[in-house]
C-alpha cells in the first residue's frame, strides 16, 4: 500500500500552532519531517479521513490530546541501550561522581524508565546509591506511570541481560527483578531514590543543578533552534565539571557548548570544563 | 565538593519554591526542593547535607502537619529542624529581604 500524506506542510504548521496556543504543548520546533510522518501515521491508525477531522478531534477532545502527544513523541527505549556508553559511564564517570557528598543525576526524556533502572543499577553497583538521587522526567505523564511501576515484558529480558553483560556488568542480572508470568518487576530499592516528574524541555525551566545530565534520543526529534535552547537549559542545570550525556546520533559539536565542554572517550559524553 | 549545609524547601506550588529558593540562594544557602512529602523523603534519605526543612503546611495528599509528624516519629529525622511555612509567612519573608 502506498502511504498517502493526509496532512501537508501548511496543515502541519497550523495544527502545531493551535495545539501550542490551546494546550501549551509546543511542538512547532520539532523536526518537521519526523513529526509529519508521525501525524500521518496517527491519521492512518485512527482512521481520520482528512486533516480537518484530525484537527477537530484534537482541539475539541482533551482526552485525545494525550493520544496525540503519545504518538508524536516517539518513546521507544531499552535497558543498557548502547552498552559501550554504559561501560564508559560505569568506568569513567560514575567513580568521578563518587567524590561528591551528594550526587544528583537528571535523566530528561526518560520515557518508560528502562534507562532510569539501568543508571540506578550502576549507582548501586558502585555503592553510591545511598547518597544519590535521580530526577527522571518526561513530557508525557503516561510513560512516567510505567516508569514508576518498573514492570516490563519478560520477553525483553534476554536483550537487556545481553546489553548489561556487554556493558561489563558482572552481577546476575536477574537479581534486579522478580519474574511473574509474562512480566518482570524491578526491585523496589532501585526506585527508592528516584523522583519521577513531568518536565517539558521546550517550555519548562531548569529546576536544579546536577553533576550528570542524561538526555538520550530526544534531541534527534528537535530542530536546530530548539536543540540550542535545550543545550542552554542543560548548561544551566550542570554544576561546573559536570557531565552531559546524549544519544548516539546527537552531538553538542555545532552548538555554543562545544567551546566549554570536552568529549570523553569518543562516547557521547561531555565534561563541562568551567 | 558540595559539603555545604543545605536547606530543603517542600511546597506544592513551584512559584513559592522559586521565590524562596531565590532568596535563600542569594544569601548563600544551598537549596533542595520537593513538591510533595514522598519526594522530600527521598531527598532526605540521600542528601545528608540537609540541616533544615522549610515546609508548606497546605499541600494536597500528605499535608505539612502530617509530613512533620511522620518525620518527627522516625528515628532518622526526629532531630531535624523543620520550619512551617504558610502563604502568609511567605509574605513576611519577602518583606524582610
Ligand atoms: C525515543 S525516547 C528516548 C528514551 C530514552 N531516553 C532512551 O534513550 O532510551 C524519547 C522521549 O522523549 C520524550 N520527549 C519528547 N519531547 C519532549 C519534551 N519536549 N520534553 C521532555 N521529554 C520529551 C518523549 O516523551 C519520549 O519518552
Amino acid at each position: 500500500m502506498i502511504a498517502i500524506d493526509i496532512v501537508g506542510d501548511e496543515d502541519l504548521e497550523l495544527l502545531l500552532e493551535e495545539v501550542a496556543s490551546v494546550y501549551g504543548y509546543d511542538f512547532t520546533d520539532y523536526s518537521k519531517a519526523s513529526i509529519k510522518r508521525r501525524i500521518n501515521r496517527i491519521c492512518l491508525i485512527d482512521k481520520h479521513k482528512s486533516f480537518t477531522e484530525l484537527r477537530y478531534k484534537i482541539l475539541n477532545d482533551q482526552s485525545y490530546l494525550s493520544r496525540f502527544i503519545e504518538e508524536v513523541t516517539v518513546n521507544v527505549t531499552e535497558m543498557f541501550r548502547d552498552p559501550t556508553f554504559y561501560k564508559t559511564l560505569k568506568e569513567k564517570i560514575i567513580p568521578q561522581l563518587g567524590v561528591n557528598s551528594f550526587i544528583k543525576v537528571w535523566i530528561a526524556g526518560c520515557s518508560t524508565g528502562e534507562e532510569v533502572y539501568s543508571i540506578s543499577i550502576l549507582l548501586h553497583e558502585a555503592k553510591l546509591a545511598h547518597k544519590a538521587i535521580i530526577y527522571a522526567t518526561d513530557i508525557n505523564p503516561t510513560v512516567l506511570e510505567t516508569a514508576k511501576k518498573g514492570i516490563y515484558p519478560i520477553s525483553q529480558m534476554k536483550l537487556y541481560t545481553e546489553n548489561y553483560q556487554n556493558s561489563n556488568g558482572t552481577e546476575d542480572f536477574s537479581t534486579y527483578y522478580s519474574a511473574n508470568y509474562d512480566h518482570v518487576k524491578f526491585k523496589e530499592y532501585l526506585r527508592k531514590n528516584v523522583i519521577f516528574s513531568t518536565h517539558n524541555l521546550v517550555s519548562d525551566r531548569s529546576f536544579n543543578e546536577f553533576q550528570l545530565v542524561i538526555c538520550r534520543n530526544v534531541l534527534i526529534y528537535f530542530d536546530k533552534i530548539l536543540q540550542d535552547k535545550v543545550f542552554n537549559l542543560f548548561d544551566g542545570s550542570l554544576e561546573s565539571l559536570g557531565y552531559l550525556a546524549l544519544g548516539s546520533k546527537e552531538t553538542i559539536r555545532f552548538s555554543d557548548l562545544n567551546l566549554t565542554y570536552k568529549q570523553i572517550n569518543k562516547e557521547k559524553i561531555w565534561k563541562k570544563t568551567r | 565538593m558540595n559539603q555545604k549545609n543545605a536547606i530543603l524547601i517542600v511546597d506544592d506550588d513551584p512559584r513559592n519554591i522559586f521565590a524562596l529558593k531565590m532568596v535563600l540562594k542569594a544569601r548563600g544557602f544551598d537549596c533542595e526542593t520537593a513538591t510533595n512529602f514522598e519526594d522530600a523523603h527521598k531527598i532526605l534519605i540521600s542528601n545528608h547535607n540537609v540541616k533544615l526543612v522549610l515546609m508548606d503546611m497546605m499541600m494536597p495528599d500528605i499535608d505539612g502537619y502530617e509530613s512533620i509528624s511522620k518525620l518527627k516519629s522516625s528515628e532518622e529525622f526526629k532531630n531535624l529542624p523543620i520550619i512551617a511555612v504558610t502563604a502568609q509567612a511567605m509574605i513576611v519573608i519577602k518583606r524582610n529581604v
